[in-house]
């Protein structure tokens, strides 16, 4: 009769890893992930950045005589020369209000006597503002200080901040090396945070993927010949272990093209592998994925099973997603806090574990015991689920023509 | 020989298998009738081993019938289902290995079964190209590829051409000769007429007919007789043995009084005749339909479902 548990599971292995949806995930899966972490940064920094753009930038300079307004409007110039934009200077003001109108400029300064204006239709470019803020606010200051009869260049270098040298001690050799604390800070949020997403990502998938079979195989009543020639619990153990595996091979190929990668990126760049990537934090990823997916695959299974159809089984799913939600918003917090109520909480609630508990144990800042209890505390909640899961998945597979509601699958345990 | 031993099966206060006993021998075919909701489908569950019986027991040549006997049984379910992404043989590959065959065992049983229903260019197709006769041929091969001892076929002949319904009939022969224990469902009682060696009706849960067709002919069919005539038998209905009469020109359908035999009619219509009222051209004793039977029996809950639908 075991063997039979194992047909299932080929068969399911088969049904998706033989696809090419499967194939295409997987190759490109690695690829997506990195673009949609760093094209947002990339695309950021260069949508913020304008200068070299021939931006078509105009000025109305009121009255050039004016010793404020002309040193306002030189300084600008030469700024905006710097950045290659093309310069408009008028001292009428209605043709350069009406070429802003018109779309022929980004916008003009309005330069007066005693004040300095910006006007556009396009008010919420930052840094086309901020370009002209920084220069008259620094022709202010320098005014002011001269009034008073201070040296412009000397109050500049007296006031110069303090850059802070970080140094990082190393765990193993207890040696102190300079740091960049930025980048650091970045790498050990980004790393938990991109672990914490792959198994929010893959859990949902495959758990999904688990609970639509069993509602396609319910509702195309495959499920009576199913069912004549195995037990229910065999049936959704096959289920189980045949996507798992699927799942498994998938992040096998992803470790493999990440270890490709970064061995690529140390050798060909110098790269320096952040300490958050190393073998344990990989292993524990391998860990939580399989924990987390055997406690949500279960309770998808039981979910499917008692569904009439798709939407119906995304309804009854919903407070599951909410546990896997959870733990991504308050990400942030349980990373740079570790040890706070909340995080501990998180990091040992089964249902939440999985995704915080290797976020927290990917920065290198749980102890043991601690990881060792989430995961024991994981195992204990997977068998009771799954128990839990055949006992509804026995009951609601063969139940036809109605929506339950949660309340009335709960009592079929 | 499977048996079946006052198996109940109640959903909450709901009895809807109540203690059910039947047999069904080898190299018969039983037909398993009965209107809609009468408990056929939580029989053959039972049977199937999908769902457990609260009280009875279900015997195979007296030993109990258990879920590790699933690979000695094939089911054709009324409603059919089969993965429609994936390719026919895959499918059946799949199935077979499910009743423990091997896929080097399988294979060639499924060449022999699609060659004889005409499907061998459609091995590897996917089922959702196949028509629907064909996805219902393709899905009694599963039921039957790992030469189950028993069968269940639930409406197998809906929706096949007839050169199918006969290729299908014709293997269920040979499966009845080979002394398989057959168990076959319809609403088609002209079919069961034909097919079946033993019928057993079911009715809220409950057993109410079970006999070969000759036996539910001998205790049905008595009492109704039709007679051609010429002259006046207005006088018939006086008899004192039967119960009502019905007359359409020189034909009157006799209905006789219940524990009256088809004897003691002709004994009293030979005075009649005798008087010259009129002559007798031919008698009949009527055999009723296994649907009028069926009518019967079900009474208006059969009557008002069929309204229903």
């Amino acid at each position: 009769m075991k063997s039979k548990t194992l047909v299932i599971l080929k068969h399911e292995f088969k049904k998706i890893a033989a696809t090419k949806t499967f194939v295409v995930t997987t190759i490109l899966g690695p690829f997506l992930l990195a673009a949609m972490m760093f094209l947002p940064a990339l695309t950021s920094v260069d949508s913020t950045d304008r200068s070299g753009e021939s931006i078509n930038m105009g000025m109305y300079v009121s009255n050039p005589d004016n010793a404020y307004v002309k040193a306002n409007a030189d300084a600008l110039q030469s700024v905006f020369a710097q950045m290659g934009w093309n310069m408009h200077v008028d001292t009428n003001l209605e043709p350069i209000h009406q070429k802003a109108m018109n779309g022929d400029l980004e916008g003009y300064v309005s330069i007066e006597s005693d004040k300095v204006s910006y006007y556009s239709e396009n008010t919420g470019d930052i840094y086309v503002t901020s370009v002209i803020e920084n220069v008259v606010s620094e022709i202010q200051i320098a005014q002011r200080l001269t009034e008073r009869g201070l040296d412009v260049q000397e109050v500049k270098s007296l006031m110069t901040p303090y850059k802070l040298p970080i140094f990082k001690i190393s765990a193993e050799s207890g040696e102190a090396t300079e740091s960049d604390g930025m980048t650091d800070y970045l790498v050990a949020l980004l790393v938990p945070m991109c672990f914490a997403m792959m198994i929010y990502m893959s859990v949902l998938l495959y758990g999904q993927m688990i609970g639509r079979s069993v509602v396609t195989e319910k509702t195309s009543k495959i499920v009576d010949v199913l069912l004549s020639s195995v037990k229910p619990s065999q049936l959704m153990i096959g289920k189980i272990f045949g996507v798992g595996l699927a799942g498994l091979l998938q992040y096998g190929i992803w470790i493999l093209f990440a270890a490709v990668g970064l061995q690529i990126a140390v050798i060909g760049f110098d790269f320096v592998i952040p300490v958050q990537l190393s073998i344990i934090n990989f292993v524990y990823l391998g860990i939580f994925f399989i924990l987390g997916y055997l406690l949500f695959a279960s309770c998808y299974a039981a979910m499917g099973s008692a569904s009439e159809d798709e939407q119906h089984m995304a309804q009854l799913s919903t407070p599951f997603i909410l546990f896997l939600i959870a733990p991504i918003i308050l990400m942030t917090g349980m990373i740079q806090n570790p040890n706070s109520l909340m995080s501990t909480i998180f990091s040992l609630f089964p249902l939440t574990s999985p995704m915080s508990m290797l976020a927290i144990a990917t920065t290198g800042q749980a102890p043991l015991w601690k990881i060792l209890l989430s995961i024991g505390l994981l195992i204990a909640a997977i068998i009771l689920v799954i128990h839990l899961a055949s006992k509804i998945f026995k009951t609601g597979i063969l139940m036809t023509g109605k929506n339950f509601k949660f309340k009335e699958i709960l009592r079929w345990l | 020989m499977l048996s079946l031993k006052g198996v109940t099966k109640k959903y909450g206060d709901f009895c809807a298998v109540d203690k059910l006993d039947f047999d069904a021998p080898a190299g018969q075919i039983v037909g398993l009738i009965g209107p809609n909701g009468a408990g056929k489908s939580t029989t053959i569950r039972m049977i199937m081993n999908i769902l457990e019986c609260d009280e009875g027991e279900i015997l195979l040549d007296g030993k109990k019938f258990t879920a590790d006997d699933s690979n000695i049984i094939g089911y054709l379910p009324e409603e059919r289902g089969l993965y429609k992404k994936q390719k026919v043989v895959d499918v059946l590959v799949y199935l077979a290995e499910l009743k423990g065959c091997t896929k080097q065992d399988a294979l060639p049983k499924i060449d022999y079964w699609l060659k004889r229903f005409d499907l061998m260019e459609w091995k590897d197709k996917k089922i959702d190209s196949l028509s629907k006769g064909m996805a219902q041929k393709i899905q009694f091969v599963s039921t039957i590829i790992h030469d189950p001892q028993i069968l269940f076929l639930d409406e197998p002949f809906s929706g096949l051409d007839p050169v199918s319904a006969d290729e299908l009939l014709s293997i269920m022969n040979e499966l009845k000769q080979s002394g398989r224990i057959l168990l076959f469902s319809t609403h088609v009682m002209e079919q069961a007429e034909k097919i079946c060696d033993q019928i057993i009706m079911l009715n809220h849960g409950k057993k109410i007919l079970d006999g070969s067709m000759q036996k539910i002919r001998a205790q049905y069919g008595k009492n109704t007789i039709t007679i051609d005539y010429s002259g006046d038998a207005s006088s018939i209905s006086d008899l004192p043995v039967v119960e009502s009469v019905q007359h359409s020109g020189h034909t009157c359908s006799v209905v006789l009084k219940n524990g009256s035999s088809v004897d003691e009619l002709f004994t009293s219509l030979t005075p009649l005749i005798t008087q010259g009222k009129f002559s007798l051209r031919s008698i009949k004793v009527d055999e009723p339909s296994l649907h009028s039977i069926f009518v019967k029996l079900a009474g208006h809950d059969y009557e008002e479902k069929k309204e229903g639908v």
